[in-house]
């Protein structure tokens, strides 16, 4: 009877827990919608992240497609297609008349092998459909080309999804490591705490840079991480595997601080396990501070993923990821500032974008801070 | 305070000892050497190569006789790709370079930044404070390799007034951009460091009472507020280490400096185990000397941290 009553009183509690929490969450809502700056971030983001998922139709070319006509290309806007093979755009030009003579070639090859297989009087080949007949603007670049002759723009894009896969994956990766261990170590305390966190120490006495590059070179040669998708999970792994130091201080702060509240006095009394105890109480309150960090930490992960592929430790080809293209782009700078200038930009924008957001969250999250 | 200084470093020995043997068998443990190229050697001359670097005795003796060999002789032992160099000469080659760099982008970020921060401070809430604090949300936003390019481009490719890179035996000329690139993001975290750290002293009691014995603005920021409003910065010294040795990674390798951090990358890239683990006990061993003095420091500057 006893224990009945006990558990009905807990149920309670964790429902008005709840509605309390909700009230506060409604109220951290509305103070990130009136922070214009986070708002505008999120906005952008989503822009960013609708871009990435839809990179496959946003574009004729493919991410990996070279055209040789148009090898280094600036962007086709910067381009005077229609003066292609005016002398004076020429002699003033060269390069950019060149390609724009590019354009105009792979155009008429296009449109002579339409004309060979769909044109009037050809024989269609059985079992393919022949698709519209190709026109000028399907071989123009619109941010132009790398210096093999892919698609900057589809490859930026392509870049994107592999930048914030990382950051968000890896971020996950953390996220679950570093809640576990923090909020055990937090909640069981005494020595094991004191074990647990000096493990932490350690770990964090090196530049975690040090550890995935060190792991990314000692993985080169294994088989199964040359397979571009395996070593692609490893970024993950390997990124998360040393982010989750800083959460797991975190959470373990705060699950000290809660560990003392009333609430878990009275679930301890009631004869809640541990486990249950860690879960449903200490996990959902610290899960504030928690947020902000991940949204902080996702940007990071991203610089972190493209400082790797910058050193030529990250995805391998024909994958890319932004550090890839502006580590290309520093290359070939000089003679073609657009590689470099349009990867950079993105991502410089994708990174503040998150900052925003994370500041505006920390600062709706925790009031008395501000 | 001397049992707190022998107690940290006492502290600081297994670490470093977990993070040497860490790496080493990270290194040794995965498949494929150094000396797997593209044509397999004959099996006896791999053997001989085998044998010079003790790459045919068990692991754990291999690191045995490696501690051994740096704790007795300061030895790294040969690189592995650097032929007729051992690591500690490669080390010696790259440290000036490195230490230069780094120095001198230490003093100009705690110039600057401290500068920036105190100013900001100082006019809260104005123009001038946002305007340092946006500047500062880019420096820590945008990395290191995308602000090296940059300022190369505007610089050196179309202005032309300094070198694009180079090391050119340290003519100042080719250190500037590689400085003040590895020291603007330090420049941002301090500057947004010490206007927390003086937003708050300037609120406190100590503060109020010089101002309130009729001392000028100056005398207050000066001989008050600056000394307990840069503290913060010395506790950030080790974390500040940190990041310039990993900003030093992308600097050296843009700007073609001879550094240790280049070092490091082609050894990583090359797997050239014995230089790796070289410049790793380097760098760790740098951290946490300097955390360690950090630390000390603070206290010995802070009377209200007592030695715990």
């Amino acid at each position: 009877m006893a224990l009945l009553s006990a558990d009905a009183k807990m149920e309670a509690m964790t429902a008005a827990a709840e509605v309390k929490g909700r009230s506060l969450w409604q109220d951290a809502r509305r103070r990130l919608f009136r922070n214009k700056a986070a708002v505008v971030s999120m906005i952008i983001l989503a822009i960013i992240v609708a871009l990435a998922l839809a990179a496959p139709s946003l574009s004729k070319h493919a991410y990996d497609a070279q055209d040789y006509n148009q090898v280094g290309c600036p962007p086709s806007w910067a381009l005077d297609v229609d003066k292609a093979n005016d002398p004076d755009y020429m002699d003033k030009a060269p390069e950019s008349a060149l390609c724009a003579q590019g354009i105009i070639a792979s155009y008429e090859a296009a449109q002579a092998d339409w004309d060979l297989s769909c044109g009037t009087g050809a024989v269609p080949i059985e079992g393919t459909t022949c698709g519209p007949k190709p026109e000028v603007d399907d071989f123009k670049h619109f941010l132009g080309t790398d210096a093999i002759g892919r698609d900057l723009w589809v490859r930026i894009l392509y870049g994107a999804r592999v930048s914030l896969a990382v950051g968000i994956v890896a971020t996950m990766v953390a996220l679950l490591i570093g809640v576990l261990y923090g909020a055990t170590a937090g909640y069981v305390g005494g020595r094991v705490d004191n074990y647990m966190m000096r493990f932490v120490d350690i770990m964090y006495a090196l530049p975690f840079i040090f550890f995935v590059i060190i792991l990314m070179t000692v993985t080169a040669d294994v088989p199964f991480f040359k397979d571009p998708f395996n070593r692609f999970i490893l970024i993950f792994a390997a990124i998360g595997a040393v982010e989750w130091l800083t959460m797991a201080r975190i959470v373990r702060g705060q699950t000290l601080s809660i560990r003392r509240k009333e609430f878990v006095e009275a679930a301890v009394a009631a004869g809640v396990s541990n486990g249950a105890i860690i879960r449903r109480h200490i996990i959902p309150n610290v899960i504030g501070p928690v947020i902000v960090f991940v949204t902080l930490t996702i940007p990071a992960i991203i610089l972190a993923e493209s400082f790797l592929s910058f050193l030529g430790l990250g995805v391998q080809e024909p994958m890319t990821s932004w550090g890839v293209l502006i580590s290309e782009g520093a290359n070939e700078m000089e003679t073609k500032p657009w590689m470099l200038v349009f990867p950079a930009l993105m991502m410089a924008v994708t990174l503040f974008c998150f900052n925003f957001i994370g500041d505006g969250l920390r600062d709706a999250l925790d009031p008395k801070d501000r | 305070m001397l049992g707190y200084i022998v107690r940290r470093i006492l502290g600081a020995i297994p670490t470093l000892f977990i993070i040497v043997a860490a790496t080493f068998f990270m290194m040794r443990l995965a498949p494929g050497g150094p000396f797997d190229g593209e044509r397999r050697l004959p099996p006896e001359i791999e053997r001989n190569i085998k044998a010079a670097y003790n790459l045919d005795k068990p692991v754990y003796e291999q690191f045995t006789i490696y501690i051994t060999n740096i704790l007795t002789k300061g030895d790294f032992g040969p690189s592995f790709k650097n032929k007729d160099f051992s690591v500690s000469e490669l080390i010696m080659l790259g440290a000036p370079v490195s230490l230069k760099l780094g120095l001198l982008a230490m003093t100009l970020a705690v110039i600057v930044g401290s500068f920036l921060g105190v100013t900001a401070a100082l006019r809260q809430n104005t123009a001038t404070d946002y305007s340092v604090m946006s500047i500062a949300m880019i420096g820590i936003t945008i990395p290191t390799f995308v602000t090296a390019p940059f300022l190369t481009l505007i610089l050196g490719v179309y202005l032309g007034v300094l070198p694009v890179a180079g090391y050119a035996d340290g003519a100042w000329r080719n250190m500037i951009l590689p400085v003040v690139v590895l020291s603007l993001p330090q420049i941002a975290i301090i500057s947004r460091l010490v206007r927390g750290s003086m937003v708050e002293v300037l609120k406190s009691n100590f503060v109020r009472t010089a101002k309130a014995k009729g001392l000028t603005d100056g005398q207050v920021v000066w001989r008050h507020a600056l000394r307990a409003g840069l503290l913060p910065l010395v506790s950030y010294l080790g974390p500040a280490i940190a990041g310039l040795v990993t900003g030093s990674l992308v600097v050296e390798q843009i700007f073609g400096l001879p550094g240790i951090g280049r070092y490091f990358v082609q050894g990583a890239l090359n797997r050239d185990y014995t230089l790796v683990m070289g410049v790793v006990i380097l760098f760790a061993t740098l951290i946490i000397t300097l955390n360690l003095i950090a630390d000390i420091l603070y206290r010995v500057l802070d009377p209200r941290v007592r030695l715990g």
